[in-house]
């Protein structure tokens, strides 16, 4: 509940709206907003970047640093070979839809206050197998619902990211929150999930990386919005230390990728390091593990006559033979070594 | 019943300001021919853009989302990809 009070611990947001809004704190400050206008590459002179060509006629922009946000496929730090192209297992592909739903039913739904809301998060069955993971969250009169799984996973079992959706939609567990709403906006976006092993170089001369374009996302606990705030602030800071020294050189701005590192950003993703990779290269975890517990606990809960001993005695018998049990624990065991 | 569950649906929802002219080009319709069995792009892709016609790949570059997803997923990197220029393209209303 203190979650409900000042300082919020989270916020959802719809982004059409909360990117104005940010970009105007920005403009505020004395930032000159250009939109509608496509960055095609960065200008390179003496082996640094001095600023960036625009599709607009005469549309060159020149600064002391440019800082790249933007976001998951950052042609332009991949331009500079900061990364190579991303293979299908570092990204996750999302769909997601906004339904619309009166205010009122969503607060008796959800139960919840005026201007309070809620997020679920939807592990296991919803991604059919596939690493990834749904999440379902309340807006003031429109939900947010919404799958994803690695591109690599939709390619290997062959799946239209739509279907995944709709079926997502109507799982039993689902459709009941969703009722009697009306879809307003469909929306599909790449989310970076290599993690701490694809973060590519995030500073050179005269140019840093922040955001998505960095691959700073916390794929597990689905932080995304924070770390690219939160590494542009690093990035800012960065920058006035340069403008100070008038040195704008890698060397000075790689402080930002130590500061990066050391912040709750770099932590984390450290944290986490091998846990998509780990349950990509075993679908054991979520082929049969997943199911295997969900199993285990509605026959637990399942009052049916038979006492628990007795229903412990057959979930053991499923876990198969001595070998397989032999299996499981070792995998359990990795899967803690990953999260923990 | 739920309305938009076919993708057509769903992209009906979307709004577009699509350019005259293309951002993704198929590189070799060949490959895709003798090379891609699945044609994988048109079973991944969010928006359903590309549509194989027998020899060749349509793209209905239109109701493209701009996700990235053909670019990273096509193992032959067959496909040449752009942003579409300033000012055109999807437009998020909402999300
Ligand atoms: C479905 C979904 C759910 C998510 N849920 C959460 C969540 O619950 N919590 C959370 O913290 N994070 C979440 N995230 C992650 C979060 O949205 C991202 O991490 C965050 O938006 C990254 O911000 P960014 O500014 O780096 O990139 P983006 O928000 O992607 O912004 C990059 C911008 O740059 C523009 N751009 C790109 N190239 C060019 C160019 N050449 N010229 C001009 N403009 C260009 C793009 O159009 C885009 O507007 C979610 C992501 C998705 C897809
Ligand atoms: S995935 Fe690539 S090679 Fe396969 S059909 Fe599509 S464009 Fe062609
Ligand atoms: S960028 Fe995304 S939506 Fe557009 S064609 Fe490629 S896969 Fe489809």
């Amino acid at each position: 509940m203190e979650w409900g009070r000042e300082p919020y611990n989270n916020f959802t947001v719809l982004r059409a709206k909360f990117d104005q809004w940010f970009a105007e704190k920005a403009v505020e400050q004395g930032a000159l907003l250009v939109c509608e206008t496509v960055a095609v590459e960065c200008i390179v002179e003496n082996g640094r970047v001095v600023g960036v060509r625009t599709d607009r006629p005469d549309g060159d922009i020149y600064a002391d640093v440019v800082v790249l946000a933007d976001g998951v496929n950052s042609l332009l730090a991949k331009q500079l070979g900061f990364h190579r192209e991303w293979r299908p297992d570092e990204v996750a592909l999302a769909t997601m839809e906004i339904l619309k739903l009166d205010k009122t039913v969503i607060e008796d739904r959800f139960n919840l206050e005026p201007n309070q809301g809620c997020t679920i998060e939807i592990f296991g069955d919803a991604t059919k197998g596939i690493v990834g993971t749904g999440f379902l969250y309340t807006n003031k009169d429109t939900l947010s619902i919404g799958v994803g799984t690695l591109l690599s996973g939709l390619i290997k079992h062959k799946m239209k990211p739509y279907d995944l959706l709709e079926y997502v939609k109507n799982h039993p567990m689902i459709r009941p929150y969703i009722q009697g709403s009306e879809p307003v906006e469909y929306l599909a976006h790449l989310i970076p999930e290599g993690g701490y092993h694809s973060i590519p170089k995030v500073a050179g001369n005269g140019v840093l990386v922040v955001g998505d374009a960095a691959q700073l996302v916390n794929a597990i606990h689905r932080e995304g919005s924070n770390m690219a705030m939160t590494s542009g602030r690093l990035a800012a800071e960065t920058i006035i230390m340069a403008k100070a020294q008038n040195d704008f050189s890698e060397s000075m701005l790689d402080q930002y990728r130590m500061k990066l590192m050391e912040s709750f950003i770099g932590q984390d993703l450290k944290k986490y390091k091998d846990a998509t990779h780990h349950f990509e290269r075993f679908p054991q975890y979520f082929e049969q593990y997943i199911p295997m517990m969900n199993r285990a606990a509605s026959q637990m809960f399942t009052v049916d006559g038979a006492s628990k001993w007795e229903k412990q005695k057959k979930i053991w018998r499923d876990l198969g033979s001595t070998k397989q049990k032999f299996k499981l624990a070792r995998d359990m065991m990795k899967a803690w070594k990953v999260m923990k | 019943m739920m309305k938009a569950q076919t993708i057509e649906e769903k992209q009906y929802l979307v709004r577009f300001n699509a350019d005259t002219k293309s951002h993704l080009h198929v590189l070799d319709p060949n490959i895709c021919l003798t090379k891609c069995p699945d044609k994988i792009c048109t079973i991944f892709c969010p928006a359903s853009v590309y549509k194989w016609e027998e020899v060749r790949m349509h793209v209905g570059y239109e109701g493209c989302h701009e996700c990235g997803s053909c670019r990273i997923g096509c193992p032959y990197e067959n496909i040449q990809w752009e942003y579409p220029r300033g000012g055109y393209g999807i437009v998020f209303r909402l999300g």
